[in-house]
């Protein structure tokens, strides 16, 4: 299959895939029931009830509820946020800046950590520099992120009193225009410095804790791709040119090993958008984690659901790009079965 | 008694290439546990896992429960918010005055019961279905691959948030969430092994002798398929908590209840005010068994897959 077909063959299959997902998410609201006891006290009337029951086609099979519902979504009516008080996708809008910043300074972290300790291991395999990389890689795996928040909390906040928990300081913020959501990148376009550290500040312990719990599967990925570069001929073949080691090692074993890595890290962000729940629940973030936490916890079903489609459609389209850009980068893979 | 000609060639074909096989796949397993033996960290892993069974068989024991629910976690009036080694409470008291220490322990049979559940109940869902899927191929492949696509387009704790929140806060529904979503993983392996085994001579061998399916199947392509699966639910162990937690503790299980997650909530409420041990202790417990497998699992895919294997 070249890469041109295959390209196409996966966006032909993204539409049922979400579908797919649509019917599945769908069918999970109509298992606990009815929804109309969202809509409906104890004091309606029959005839009130009545009337619910029609706007929202309840008395029609699910199969009709469902094409209703889907043709909502398709028309970016995700439904009523109760949580929220808003539309979903409003909610959504409102929401995603803070969350994406999170995620983007979290990645920003996790590459570090995992390109510093997947080098150090790759290189010096086998020794204690290795062991220790492992540990804290599995380390970073097995901590649980609501956890490692409540640490940092009690260690930042309480213990040392230096860092703050929440998203900004009210008063400074409310001078700034908020032309793209994101603190950071406002508190630069309006020439604040005192901004720019105070957004940075509020950042910092929350982006630790989700990057380093990612930077766990980066650092293993890179270090056994540079240890299987290590044995490829051209390496031998490089070191027998006379290239000096630590060339060979930066220029030939460890950019080749950083290429196949990068996919993974690109399909990290994924894997960040399930920390990010916890972590926003613990820190105040008033992002889209804490919302469908909260949504969660009261009942909304539609903030969830709108969440669902959002965090799949996200994915898979994430996946997509990843893997056809790895097609174009990698003659060698092999596309399809 | 008669036995006709394919029987016998059947028979002969079973029962040589196998008992060789057997011995050479004992041979393996003694390898490769000898070998996890080795690296001190698998080791750690493996006493962790062991300590955690065996705290888990005898909490009646360690701590005694004082009549009705063990798993709801009993409450002394006279002793809240107690900071660790308050007499008779190791590591404190909750926020309305549960013991922290009798909380771990029960917490642990929990812990286990969710993730032996949910590993077993994937590991059976994917195996049949990515089995079926390698095996059939066609248009059912296609529509089993692409439904375990939209699964894994869906983070596993969202879903799980998702089917608890329809179902209702429960220990039950959370391994229902976890259990109908984390099976894609071993759909593909089981798949990817089938279609391997599926192309190889001696299984063509074995089918023109007449074995049947079934027994194709159980005795060339399950054993090739174990060890991967082996390795991804030793690390799913760990995961499946780390998951099953974080539902409960954004507040999706039962109030009261023994579970870590639940534990690590309360503790929050104590938190800002300088009360650590409330959030610390359950939440270590989670961090050591979710480190206790990982480590078994990096250990054993190291042993198992010469590609990430060290030189």
């Amino acid at each position: 299959m070249d890469v041109k077909d295959y390209t196409i063959r996966r966006l032909i299959i993204f539409v049922p895939t979400m579908l797919l997902i649509s019917i599945v998410t769908f069918a999970l609201t109509r298992i606990a029931g009815s929804p109309i006891a969202m809509y409906v006290s104890r004091l309606s009337s029959e005839e009130q009830i009545q009337q619910v029951r029609e706007l929202y086609h309840l008395n029609d099979p699910v199969w009709v509820q469902y094409y209703y519902w889907l043709q909502g979504v398709l028309t970016g009516d995700l439904g009523w946020s109760s949580t929220a008080g808003q539309p979903v996708l409003d909610a959504i809008f409102v929401r995603a800046a803070a969350s994406f910043e999170l995620a983007i300074v979290g990645i920003i972290i996790a590459m570090a950590i995992s390109l510093t300790l997947g080098t150090l291991a790759g290189r010096y395999s086998d020794t204690w520099i290795d062991h220790v990389s492992r540990g804290l890689a599995v380390g970073g795996m097995s901590t649980p992120q609501f956890w490692a928040a409540l640490l940092l909390v009690f260690i930042g906040y309480v213990w040392l009193g230096m860092f703050p928990v929440g998203r900004a300081e009210t008063v400074m913020w409310e001078s700034i225009a908020h032309p793209t959501g994101f603190y950071t990148v406002d508190a630069i376009l309006a020439g604040s410095f005192a901004a720019f550290r105070d957004a940075i500040w509020h950042l910092i312990l929350p982006a630790l804790v989700i990057g380093y719990a990612e930077s766990a599967v980066i650092t293993r990925h890179l270090r056994s791709e540079i240890v299987e570069k290590k044995q490829e001929e051209y390496v031998n073949a490089a070191r027998s040119r006379g290239l000096r080691e630590g060339t060979v090692f930066t220029k030939h074993i460890r950019r080749n090993a950083l290429i196949p890595t990068m996919t993974v890290a690109g399909l990290s962000f994924i894997f960040l958008m399930r920390g990010i729940i916890v972590v926003e629940l613990v820190f105040g973030w008033p992002g889209l984690g804490r919302w469908v936490a909260n949504a969660a916890t009261s009942g909304d079903f539609a903030s969830v659901m709108g969440f669902i489609i959002l965090i799949a459609f996200i994915t898979l389209l994430l996946n997509l790009i990843v893997d056809t850009m790895y097609a174009y980068l990698d003659p060698r893979v092999e596309l399809g079965e | 008694m008669k036995m006709a000609a394919s029987d016998i060639t059947s028979a002969i074909w079973n029962v040589f290439p196998n008992q060789r096989k057997a011995r050479m796949r004992y041979e393996q397993f003694r390898r490769v546990f000898l070998e996890l033996l080795r690296n001190p960290l698998t080791l750690i892993g493996m006493i962790i896992v062991a300590t955690y069974i065996l705290v888990a068989l005898l909490a009646p024991v360690l701590a005694p429960a004082s009549g009705g629910d063990p798993y709801q976690m009993p409450r002394n009036f006279e002793a809240l918010r107690q900071p660790p080694l308050t007499e008779g409470y190791l590591l404190g008291t909750t926020e309305t005055g549960g013991d922290l220490l009798y909380g771990i322990i029960w917490g642990s049979r929990l812990t286990i019961a969710i993730s032996l559940t949910v590993v077993i109940s994937t590991t059976i869902i994917g195996v049949v279905f990515g089995g079926i899927a390698g095996y059939v191929g066609g248009w059912v492949d296609e529509v089993i691959m692409r439904t375990v696509d939209a699964l894994i387009a869906i983070p596993a704790l969202v879903w799980a948030i998702a089917v608890v929140t329809a179902l209702g806060p429960s220990i039950t529904n959370i391994i229902i969430g976890l259990s109908t979503m984390l099976w894609g993983t071993y759909a593909r392996i089981m798949r990817g092994e089938v279609i391997h085994v599926k192309n190889e001579d001696y299984v063509e061998a074995a089918r023109v002798v007449g074995d049947s399916h079934t027994s194709v199947f159980l005795k060339e392509v399950i054993p090739n398929a174990i060890p991967p699966i082996f390795v991804q639910s030793t690390l799913y162990f760990g995961k499946v908590v780390l998951i099953a937690s974080s539902v409960s503790f954004i507040g999706l299980a039962p109030p009261g209840l023994v579970e870590w997650g639940v534990l690590v909530s309360q503790g929050q409420q104590g938190l800002l005010a300088g009360r650590w041990w409330g959030s610390l202790f359950p939440g270590f417990a989670i961090f050591l068994w979710a480190f206790g497998w990982n480590v078994i699992g990096d250990g054993l895919r190291d042993v198992l897959d010469p590609r990430s294997q060290t030189k």
